[in-house]
């Protein structure tokens, strides 16, 4: 048995050693872990709302039904439209959607080996709107039908505004996880810290004798639980990293266009980088105030 | 040198119809009064149970009296709040019957406890605890950890630990039960050396030896309640 200790020991509570640190460092992990997870989820699902609220606002697309029997018509018919929106004060950009792109489009659900031409595909108009403009699309709907029947306003709004509602119901559930994880782990850290002084009590008690305050013992538990914070951050941070990889992999083989939109910017990566400092500050404070509490009342 | 010999007269410790019982257990002292005065010495007596450690409990303000008053340096320790019990514990030093050490740390840190506690540098420290651990005969042992120590290597531990910070009175329970004549001595003298300085002391035991050999008052303790006799001699003579 070493009986000997070459440094001196400055902290006189052994936190190290009691299972509430095991018990700590395990729960803290798991909540950075999960925290990490949900916090990039929600900056995700922030980033694909942010895309299609822009566009939204940016454009819409013109359907205009072809003349079966008169191809001329139906150039003349885009052609109004085009020279419609082109004298419309908000409107940046009119073009109408190449043949290649509708191919591209309909591959999809029509396969390869279908011939467009041979089916009455509507023409598509796309608009484009100046920044800062917003449309009324009843009142575009309304002249667009005195001056080309057959043309129909395609806003995206419908299908969107459900897409968004629906995004939006899974940021607040993101949010309400948020919460959720950061409250078990406050209560984890207290009711560990409580463990911890239980199983100390004798030492505090001598502590106390030799004219330790409260605000020493607890300082001791705070500077435990910051470097405990640390450790189980970087750890959680990293494993997260490592899942967030994966899933990002498994997601880049869905190509539907609307996952593409998702991505993190500077401020989401630093705010992901903070969880370790944030992780570590919880733990320190809420260790230290436990402690400070709690001696006050029972001993 | 007791307390008929000092002429000091501040109390450092003032007990007035003091009654401490644990619980609904019956009273383990009742109606006591005492004043020990600033400098004074006394030695503790009386048979196991009669209330010898709750009544240095009391002094070392980790009992509360379940009723009466109890001013510890001119405090009123049923009013003070927490830190300032902290701040009237550092001038108190104790060395408990069971050593109470904590057993993790070496002999070095066990003794420094109350100097860091007082927020002291490392360097100041250092200096003294390495001095005081000569003086006890522990510095070849400074480095182990106390599980390791002999009893009476630990109870020179306890008595290091208690008067490193010179304090203003000294609380010992049985403090030379573990140790050879030879360092009891030397413990005995480093009590009676610190109350020369100003330190007033208060040795419980039940040494009939110790108490023949030294020629200080005695606090003894019997059927709930206490009495002050002012010396050896005289409690000899009354007996």
């Amino acid at each position: 048995m070493n009986n000997k200790v070459k440094k001196h020991n400055h902290s006189e509570l052994p936190l190290e050693k009691d299972g509430a640190d095991l018990f700590l460092k395990i729960i803290s992990t798991i909540s950075v872990f999960l925290f990490t997870i949900t916090l990039t989820g929600y900056f995700m699902v922030n980033s694909l709302v942010n895309n299609w609220d822009k566009s939204i606002v940016d454009g819409f697309t013109i359907q205009v039904m072809p003349d079966e029997k008169d191809v001329t018509q139906t150039e003349l018919r885009v052609n109004k439209v085009i020279v419609f929106f082109e004298s419309l004060e908000e409107i940046e950009k009119v073009r109408l959607v190449g043949e290649k792109q509708i191919h591209k489009l309909m591959k999809p659900w029509l396969g390869d080996n279908v011939e467009l031409s041979d089916l009455p595909m509507p023409k598509l108009v796309d608009v484009r709107l100046k920044k800062g403009f917003k449309s009324d699309f009843s009142k575009i709907a309304a002249n667009l039908a005195e001056i080309a029947p057959y043309t129909s306003v395609n806003s995206h709004q419908v299908w969107l505004n459900k897409l968004l509602n629906f995004a939006k119901s899974i940021k607040i559930l993101t949010c309400g996880i948020l919460i959720l994880v950061f409250l078990s782990c406050t209560f984890s850290i207290f009711y560990a810290t409580k463990t911890s002084l239980g199983i100390h009590k004798n030492i505090i008690e001598i502590l106390h004798v030799m004219g330790a305050t409260d605000d020493y013992i607890a300082k001791q538990y705070a500077r435990r639980s910051f470097f405990i914070g640390l450790f189980s951050g970087i750890i959680g941070v990293f494993i997260a990293a490592l899942a967030l990889t994966f899933i990002q992999s498994f997601a880049s083989e869905l190509k539907g266009g609307i996952f593409d939109k998702a991505s993190l910017n500077f401020g989401a990566y630093i705010s992901i980088a903070s969880i370790v400092m944030f992780n570590a500050l919880i733990l320190m404070l809420t260790a230290y105030y436990t402690v400070k509490r709690t001696l006050g009342k029972i001993m | 040198m007791g307390i008929s010999k000092t002429n000091q007269s501040d109390a450092i410790v003032d007990m007035t119809n003091v009654c401490i019982k644990y619980g609904t257990d019956p009273e383990v002292l009742s109606d006591v009064k005492l004043e020990l005065k600033k400098g004074s010495f006394h030695f503790l007596t009386g048979k196991s149970g009669a209330g010898k450690t709750s009544l240095l409990s009391m002094m070392y303000l980790a009992l509360k009296p379940f009723s009466g008053t109890v001013s510890v340096f001119g405090t009123n320790i049923g009013f003070a709040d927490r830190n300032t019990m902290a701040m009237l514990r550092r001038r108190i030093g104790v060395v408990f019957q069971d050593f109470r050490l904590l057993e993790h740390l070496s002999a070095y840190d066990n003794v420094a406890v109350p100097l860091r506690v007082r927020g002291m540098n490392e360097n100041e420290i250092k200096k003294r605890v390495k001095e005081l651990l000569r003086w006890v005969e522990l510095d070849k042992s400074m480095d182990k950890i106390c599980s390791t120590l002999s009893g009476g290597e630990k109870q020179r531990v306890a008595i290091a630990r208690a008067v490193i910070n010179r304090p203003d009175i000294l609380l010992a329970d049985e403090p030379t039960g573990n140790v050879d004549d030879d360092i009891a001595q030397k413990l005995m003298k480093l009590f009676v050396e610190l109350n020369r300085l100003g330190t007033t002391v208060v040795i419980a035991t039940h040494s009939q030896d110790l108490i023949n050999k030294y020629n200080y008052p005695r606090i003894h303790l019997e059927n709930k309640g206490l009495r002050v006799f002012p010396a050896l001699r005289r409690v000899n003579n009354e007996q």
